[in-house]
């Protein structure tokens, strides 16, 4: 009995880790085939410009609500702790690169995975449970040329510039809570924030940025071309999207801090 | 023009289809009949390469689509079209978005150019002046005629129709049968239509594959087929409960 029981548990075990290699392997390979596309033929244009403006313009506003907010609790709590240890000049450097390596570049992947990768999931789920996408193919069109590469190249060069807005507003929102709330100097803050703050700060959270917004697009958009199963398959398609997009994320941020901000020797 | 050798599909341990051997000569109207789920839908998606097969060969004018890419099997796409069991209209597009969607991908059309072909195929189907309204706003047989220009577009030389006139009411179904009668005198295409639905099929064939459980029952024109003393054939043609087929609906 107890021999069936690890076994069952360690089938499981197998069968899940298949399948997320599985998913692995054709997320690479269908990122191979975008970018593939992307540089063969006609590309459309007005496809990609569509999709810059909906995940770029309309995801402005909630990224740099979320961004600012949280980056106005993170300088509320590090300026009341450090002021009470005398360690107010290093609140406006803490801030900054904190927003600069993580809050920014995050929260703002975080935001477009709810807002654009759950869209993009859903839209590409109906057009594939509607024999849409069939339809796309039996007129000798690909649908990854046409539906994945212009979201694709959408998301990896707007989630970079909603990155930098959602970092200037997040700075800003830090500058006002320290300053107005907490007491900080403003002089002491921005010559915090100037020394502390490097070039590397900024393009680290950029080059994050590019990447989660290739995440986004890839998983999203594979999801959506898997989805079986009519208006359920497309609602667990959509979970799916979000679930594995994040996951990812978070994953791939641990791994991309260590790599390009390690440890200061002293 | 449209061989199809020795063709079995399996969906994981399902045997789909077995071992199907046909052919449809160039302006030639061959209809696939049978059962629900006997597999007539999936040996159309081969044909426009939809599905790759499990074991077998599909030629369209001699060229073995089984075996090509991407990029050469578009290439014969572009020969073919193929209207879906439910129209598989871009529901994000206006009935002339859709239309001219072919145009836009393939041609070098400029907009004018364009727009006077979307009507002239919407004319043609009798849907002419409805080129911005949105499908959603159509009926299933009107869906089902946009399909059908859309088709028409780059004006192929092989036209599938999958269930062209199932689920419409009979007024609906003659006007369907009626614009491909008409476009088959008036253009000549090679068509391959599947259904089951027998008046369409006496109405449009030159000849009939019956397929059953996967495999060819019965191929031959209109008359052989209606003239078959099989009694599976004679049971579906005439569509009665009673005979050799049984269907597992419990009871």
């Amino acid at each position: 009995m107890r021999s069936s029981a690890a076994t069952d548990f360690f089938e499981h075990i197998g069968r899940s880790v298949e399948c997320w290699l599985s998913a692995m392997g054709a997320a690479f390979i269908l990122l191979a085939q975008a970018v593939y596309q992307g540089f063969t033929g006609r590309q459309n244009y007005k496809e990609i410009a569509n999709q810059m403006a909906l995940i770029g313009f309309n995801s402005m506003p909630i990224v740099l609500v979320t961004v600012a907010f949280s980056a106005m609790v993170l300088a509320y709590h590090t300026a009341t702790q450090f002021v009470r240890f005398g360690a107010s000049s290093y609140v406006g450097g803490m801030v900054a690169v904190s927003v600069a390596r993580e809050i920014a570049p995050v929260l703002t992947a975080v935001v477009v995975v709810a807002r654009v990768g759950s869209s993009i999931a859903a839209e590409i789920g109906s057009m594939q449970v509607t024999e849409q996408i069939d339809a796309l193919r039996s007129l000798a069109v690909s649908p990854v040329k046409y539906l994945v590469t212009p979201r694709l190249l959408a998301c990896l060069t707007m989630l970079p510039v909603l990155t930098v807005f959602a970092g200037l507003i997040g700075v800003a929102g830090g500058y006002v809570v320290a300053v107005f709330s907490a007491g900080v100097n403003p002089t002491v803050y921005k010559s915090s924030m100037l020394s502390l703050l490097t070039v590397r700060d900024v393009w680290g959270g950029l080059i994050k940025a590019v990447i989660f917004g290739g995440l986004i697009a890839i998983i999203s958009c594979q999801k959506g071309l898997n989805t079986r199963g009519g208006a359920a398959g497309v609602g667990r398609a959509i979970t799916s999207a979000v679930v594995a997009s994040i996951i990812w994320i978070y994953i791939v941020n641990y791994l991309l801090s260590v790599l390009i901000f390690p440890p200061v020797q002293l | 023009m449209i061989r199809i050798e020795g063709l079995s599909k399996d969906f994981g341990t399902h045997r789909v289809l077995s071992d199907i051997s046909m052919t449809v000569e160039r302006g030639e109207v061959v209809s696939i009949i049978g059962l629900s789920g006997c597999g007539k839908s999936t040996l159309l998606r081969h044909i426009i390469g939809l599905l790759r097969p499990t074991a077998g060969h599909v030629y369209i004018e001699g060229e073995d689509i089984t075996a090509m890419g991407d990029a050469a099997l578009n290439r014969v796409r572009r020969r073919m079209g193929m209207v879906f069991q439910y129209g598989a209209l871009f529901d994000s597009m206006t009935v002339g978005d859709n239309v001219a969607f072919p145009l836009r991908q393939h041609t070098s059309m400029t907009r004018e150019e364009a727009a006077l072909k979307v009507a002239e195929k919407l004319d043609m189907v009798g849907l002419g002046g409805t080129e911005q309204l949105y499908p959603s706003e159509l009926s299933g047989g009107m869906q089902k005629r946009v399909a059908l220009a859309r088709a028409l577009a780059l004006e192929p030389e092989i036209l599938l129709f999958d269930e062209p006139t199932t689920g419409l009411d009979p007024v609906t179904t003659s006007t369907i049968e009626e614009k491909i009668a008409a476009l088959q005198q008036r253009l000549h295409p090679t068509m391959v239509i599947v259904t089951h639905h027998m008046p369409t099929v006496y109405a449009l064939s030159d000849r009939i594959v019956m397929l059953h459980e996967g495999r060819v029952m019965i191929k031959g024109t209109v008359d052989e087929v209606r003239n078959s003393d099989d009694p599976l054939v004679q049971q579906f043609l005439q569509g009665r409960a009673e005979g050799p087929i049984k269907l597992g609906l419990g009871g």
